[in-house]
């Protein structure tokens, strides 16, 4: 098996990467000395910290591998994608059309989809939220395109 | 002791306002259907009314989050006991004897001991929540900076000891929460920390966006990736209440497990699940009959039951009297608290007396309001396994979006748990657990200002942390931890805990 696809090297180099996307985000705050903190000396220290777990998780991984399994793409990329619809969709087109298109979006996470359950299902989610968050909470949020 | 009386009493009539029972009713009710079906944790069901609990008042929101948490101990053991699918993974131990005791035909009396150790053990720590929780707070009032520099490391410390897996990748989840904690406005100079320039941003990663990412989206992802068909039939139950053999036999058991529960309650990264697996295996070695374990003894029953009600509970003491929170659940409950402007710490209990009576109250009216919802209306809630995940997951993800927009009316917010739920699915991958995340998350804010504070009162000076003797004390508390974990024997005990 290849060392560089086990879980924990893997693992470790995700903290690594975080360690160093954090310093390098922080890189001009002041870090100050320990009687009188910058902003910046507590998330040094907190990322070298990071990069050090992560060096030690990747090295003791070539003893001990376990591989990673594969995932499978479609479940992974329609739930994420229908939640990064709404956030793109819900101020152009409003409420209704934008919980309509997460919820189909979503339900194609799995297969086996019929149309008319998940018509059903869409009409079901949008007077709930509606009554929920529109009408009982008083949000906000248009329900329909703005050019209407 | 009449002071506590004259507390308790203000509590009662704090909850019981129409208002304040419905809510800890709703809370139950959610608590059960949510223990009740498999996939959804009490953490992503809190996460995910967050943002509904905004319109509420403080101790309204708070008596329904936590009747979510407890609600949810007393729902996943239903279906474990019916048909053999814990709702939630602290029931786990339950399946073992509670299926083999309604395989008998004695699914009845499983759910009746089930119940009532619940309730025994809810009503048992609710009373040493009040009777512990103002002292407590007075010693934590007397905590310094660097004593609570320490304590904080200590309950990190013991988070990562009672995880499962790796220790060494549990704590990286926790610096990284720590890290993520840090991201936004610093609170002592006013600069902008590590936002790349992104307005939702400025005010720090949103406490709900990244739970909801990491354990509502990322939970669902891989859910969806196995599709077991499951048989999900119950079998009828007759006959609910158990004989006054089944009472005798199962009493002590609850003792135990409400003690073996409280104790992994209280302990920092302790909670239900290992207290459950616990008080199971102490049960096992104290019987004369240990054989009879797995085939339907129902002790077996009751002490794991009553010991994830007591842990579920007994998390509240250092959460009240100390402002820390000892697992990610409490992590969430300080969230809630915070989002109504209020600042945990030692103070609630003085401060806030109608808060922390009412909490408490309610939690005792809740347990009793959950062995009625539990036990007449079963039939309703094992129907709930038949709705069919198809449906149950995409309005999840819906609520998921429109909960964390409404928080700020910001899409901002939505990315964010869109970009989490992604960081979150990888984490699941490579088997880091996220729950010690949220732990750093909400702990790290907190540890840097003490941190701060402790070294300028000490001028900079390190040896502040050894030479105060509170602070010494966690911190050799702390490492004995660490050195009991790599300890070779004490290592394979844990890891045979988490197999079993």
């Amino acid at each position: 098996m290849n060392v560089l696809l086990s879980k924990d090297f893997l693992a470790g180099n995700l903290y690594m990467a975080f360690g160093l996307l954090g310093l390098w985000l922080g890189r001009e705050l002041e870090t100050g000395s320990a009687d009188a903190m910058g902003a910046g000396y507590f998330p040094r220290l907190v990322c070298a910290l990071l990069i050090v777990i992560g060096v030690l998780l990747a090295a003791t991984s070539v003893a001990d591998r376990e591989p990673l399994e594969r995932g499978k793409w479609r479940p992974f990329a329609c739930v994420m994608l229908s939640c990064f619809a709404f956030a793109l969709l819900l101020h152009p087109l409003g409420l209704v059309l934008t919980l309509v298109i997460t919820t189909v979006l979503a339900r194609l996470a799995q297969g086996n989809v019929r149309v008319l359950p998940l018509l059903l299902l869409c009409l079901v989610l949008v007077a709930a939220n509606v009554g929920i968050f529109v009408i009982a909470l008083r949000i906000a949020i248009p329900l329909w395109p703005a050019s209407l | 002791m009449p002071d506590i009386l004259s507390s308790i009493t203000m509590g009662f009539g704090v909850v019981l306002t129409w208002q304040n029972i419905g809510l800890c009713f709703f809370g139950c009710v959610i608590g059960t259907i949510i223990g009740v079906l498999p996939g959804i944790g009490p953490l992503t069901t809190m996460a995910m009314i967050l943002p509904v609990t905004f319109w509420l008042s403080p101790v309204g929101a708070l008596i329904m989050l936590a009747g979510v948490f407890y609600g949810a101990q007393y729902g996943g053991s239903t279906t474990a006991i019916l048909v053999k699918i814990p709702g939630e993974t602290s029931s786990v131990v339950t399946v073992l004897d509670g299926h083999a005791m309604a395989q008998r035909g004695r699914a009845g009396p499983a759910l009746a001991i089930a119940a009532i150790g619940s309730l025994f053990a809810g009503s048992v720590v609710t009373l040493l929540i009040a009777v512990a929780g103002p002292p407590l707070a007075r010693i934590a009032l007397l905590f310094q900076s660097a004593d609570y520099v320490s304590v904080m490391l200590l309950g990190l410390i013991s988070a990562v000891v009672l995880a499962h897996g790796s220790v060494l990748k549990a704590v990286g989840m926790i610096v990284l929460g720590v890290l993520f904690g840090l991201v936004g406005t610093d609170v002592t100079t006013g600069e902008y920390r590590m936002t790349m320039g992104l307005d939702v941003l400025f005010d720090g990663v949103g406490f709900v966006p990244l739970s909801m990412g990491l354990f509502g989206l990322a939970e669902i992802a891989v859910n969806l990736e196995s599709t077991g068909a499951t048989d999900l039939r119950a079998k009828a139950v007759t006959g609910l209440w158990p004989t006054l053999a089944d009472l005798r036999q199962s009493f002590g058991a609850m003792v135990r497990g409400t003690a073996v529960g409280t104790a992994f309650g209280i302990l920092p990264g302790g909670g239900p699940t290992i207290a459950a697996f616990s008080a199971y295996s102490l049960e096992k070695k104290v019987s004369r009959s240990p054989e009879r374990f797995g085939k339907g003894a129902i002790e077996g029953v009751a002490a794991p039951e009553s010991a994830n009600n007591a842990a579920a509970q007994a998390c509240f003491i250092p959460m009240l009297s100390l402002g820390i929170p000892p697992n990610a659940l409490m992590a969430l409950m300080i969230g809630a608290m915070m989002i109504h402007g209020i600042t945990p710490g030692p103070e609630i209990i003085s401060k806030q007396p109608a808060l922390f009576w009412g909490l408490i109250a309610s939690m005792w009216i809740g347990n009793l309001m959950l062995v009625i919802l539990n036990l007449p209306l079963i039939g309703i809630w094992v129907k709930l396994l038949q709705v069919p995940y198809s449906y149950l997951f995409p309005s999840i993800l819906v609520l998921c979006c429109i909960g964390t927009f409404t928080l700020n009316s910001s899409t901002g917010d939505v990315m964010v748990m869109t970009a989490f739920g992604v960081i979150g699915y990888a984490m699941r991958k490579l088997d880091c657990e996220p729950a010690p995340l949220l732990l750093g998350l909400v702990l790290g804010p907190m540890l840097e200002e003490n941190f701060r504070r402790a070294m300028v009162l000490s001028d900079g000076d390190w040896s502040i942390f050894v030479r105060r003797p509170m602070s010494l004390g966690f911190l050799l508390l702390a490492l004995g931890l660490l050195i009991a974990v790599a300890l070779p024997n004490i290592r394979r005990g844990r890891e045979e805990a988490f197999r079993e």
